[in-house]
C-alpha cells in the first residue's frame, strides 16, 4: 500500500467513533427533515450541503413553520463556527492540490475537524491531507446512508434512543478534548471553552462557542511565558 | 413560489454560507508563510480550536442558552456530566476513543436507570 494510501486508511480507522455517532446522529437528522416537509432528495442535499447536525435540526424546525430566511440565517449562525475550525486546521493540511482542497473543505464538520485536527496537530505526518481525506471518507458517506435511512425509521425511535442520542454528542465530543492530554496548555483550552460557552451563549445567543474560544485562546496565549530579550 | 422551491432556496443558501465559513481561511491562510508550533497566530488558533470542542460538549449538554443553573438541576444533565467525565478520564487512562465512547454511554445509561 502506498504512503498516501496508508494515511488515508489510518484517517478512516480514526474515523471510527465518528462513523458510528454519524450513522445514528443523522437518522435522527433523516426523520426530523421528513417531518419538517423535507422530501428525500432535500434531505440528502441538505445533509451534503450543510453537513452539520445542529443547523440542520434547527433549520428542519424553521421550515417547518415555513420561515425560511430565519432557516437560512440558523445555518450560518451556527455553521458560523466552521470559519475558526477551518482556520485552525488549514495549516496542518500541507499544500495538496488547490481543486481537491476546496473540495474536500465541504465535508469539514465539528467531527471530522476534531479527529483531524487533534492527530495533525499532535503528531506530524507525512501525508496529512491524505489522513485527513481518509477521515471524511469515513464521516460523510455515512452521513448520507443515515440521513436516507431515518426517512424510514421516522416516528419509530423510541424516547430512550431519543434521549441517548442527545448524549451522544457531548460524551463523544469530551474524548477528543481528552486527547489533548498530556498538553496541559491545550487541555486547559478545553475545560475554558467548556466553562466560558454556556455564559458566552448566555450573552450572545448563537454566537457563544466562538467567543468563549477566542477569549481562552487569547488568555493562554497572554500566560505564556515570554522568551527572554537578547542582551546587546 | 411554491413551498418546495422555496425549501431548495433555503438548502442552496445555507449550504453556501455554510461553504464559504468552511473555505475562506484557506483562501486567506494559503497566502502566508506560517510555521506550525512557532506561529503565534498559529498557537493562538490552536488554542482556539481545543476551547471550541470544549464548548461543543457544552453546548450539546447544555443547549443553547436558558438558566443553567436549572439545567444543572436536571438529572439528564447530571447523568451526562457523569458520562462525559467517565469518557474523558477513559481516554486519560489511556482506553482508545470507541471503547471510551461507549463507556461514557454506558455511565450515563446507567445514572438515567438509578436515577430513576
Amino acid at each position: 500500500m502506498s504512503a498516501p494510501l496508508q494515511a488515508a486508511w489510518q484517517g478512516m480507522r480514526d474515523a471510527l467513533p465518528v462513523t458510528l455517532t454519524f450513522s445514528i446522529l443523522f437518522v435522527a437528522v433523516g426523520a426530523a427533515s421528513h417531518a419538517g416537509g423535507l422530501d428525500l432528495a432535500q434531505g440528502l442535499a441538505m445533509t451534503a450541503l450543510v453537513f452539520a447536525a445542529p443547523a440542520q435540526f434547527a433549520a428542519v424546525d424553521l421550515i417547518a413553520d415555513r420561515a425560511w430566511l430565519a432557516a437560512v440565517l440558523a445555518i450560518a449562525v451556527i455553521n458560523f463556527r466552521f470559519l475558526l475550525m477551518a482556520v485552525a486546521i488549514s495549516p496542518y493540511l500541507g499544500r495538496p492540490p488547490k481543486a481537491a482542497l476546496f473540495a474536500s473543505l465541504q465535508m469539514l464538520s465539528a467531527s471530522t475537524f476534531a479527529t483531524a485536527f487533534t492527530r495533525l496537530q499532535s503528531s506530524r505526518l507525512e501525508h496529512p491531507f491524505a489522513f485527513y481525506l481518509g477521515v471524511c471518507a469515513g464521516a460523510f458517506p455515512t452521513a448520507l446512508a443515515a440521513t436516507a435511512l431515518g426517512y424510514y425509521v421516522q416516528d419509530n425511535t423510541p424516547p430512550w434512543l431519543q434521549e441517548l442520542m442527545a448524549m451522544l454528542l457531548p460524551v463523544y465530543f469530551a474524548t477528543f478534548l481528552a486527547k489533548a492530554w498530556p498538553r496541559a496548555r491545550f487541555l486547559a483550552a478545553g475545560v475554558l471553552g467548556f466553562l466560558l460557552t454556556p455564559i458566552a451563549n448566555g450573552l450572545l445567543p448563537g454566537f457563544g462557542l466562538m467567543l468563549a474560544a477566542l477569549a481562552a485562546a487569547a488568555f493562554l496565549l497572554l500566560l505564556e511565558p515570554r522568551p527572554c530579550p537578547t542582551t546587546r | 413560489m411554491s413551498d418546495h422551491t422555496m425549501i431548495w432556496l433555503v438548502i442552496l443558501a445555507g449550504g453556501l454560507a455554510s461553504y464559504v465559513f468552511r473555505s475562506l481561511p484557506q483562501l486567506v491562510l494559503s497566502r502566508l508563510a506560517l510555521d506550525p508550533g512557532r506561529s503565534a497566530v498559529l498557537r493562538f488558533f490552536d488554542y482556539a480550536a481545543y476551547a471550541v470542542i470544549g464548548g461543543i460538549v457544552a453546548s450539546a449538554l447544555f443547549g443553547g442558552g436558558g438558566d443553567l443553573l436549572a439545567q444543572l438541576r436536571s438529572s439528564q444533565v447530571q447523568a451526562g456530566l457523569v458520562g462525559v467525565a467517565v469518557a474523558f478520564a477513559a481516554v486519560l487512562y489511556g482506553r482508545g476513543q470507541l471503547l471510551s465512547l461507549a463507556l461514557g454511554v454506558a455511565a450515563y445509561q446507567l445514572v438515567r436507570l438509578l436515577g430513576g
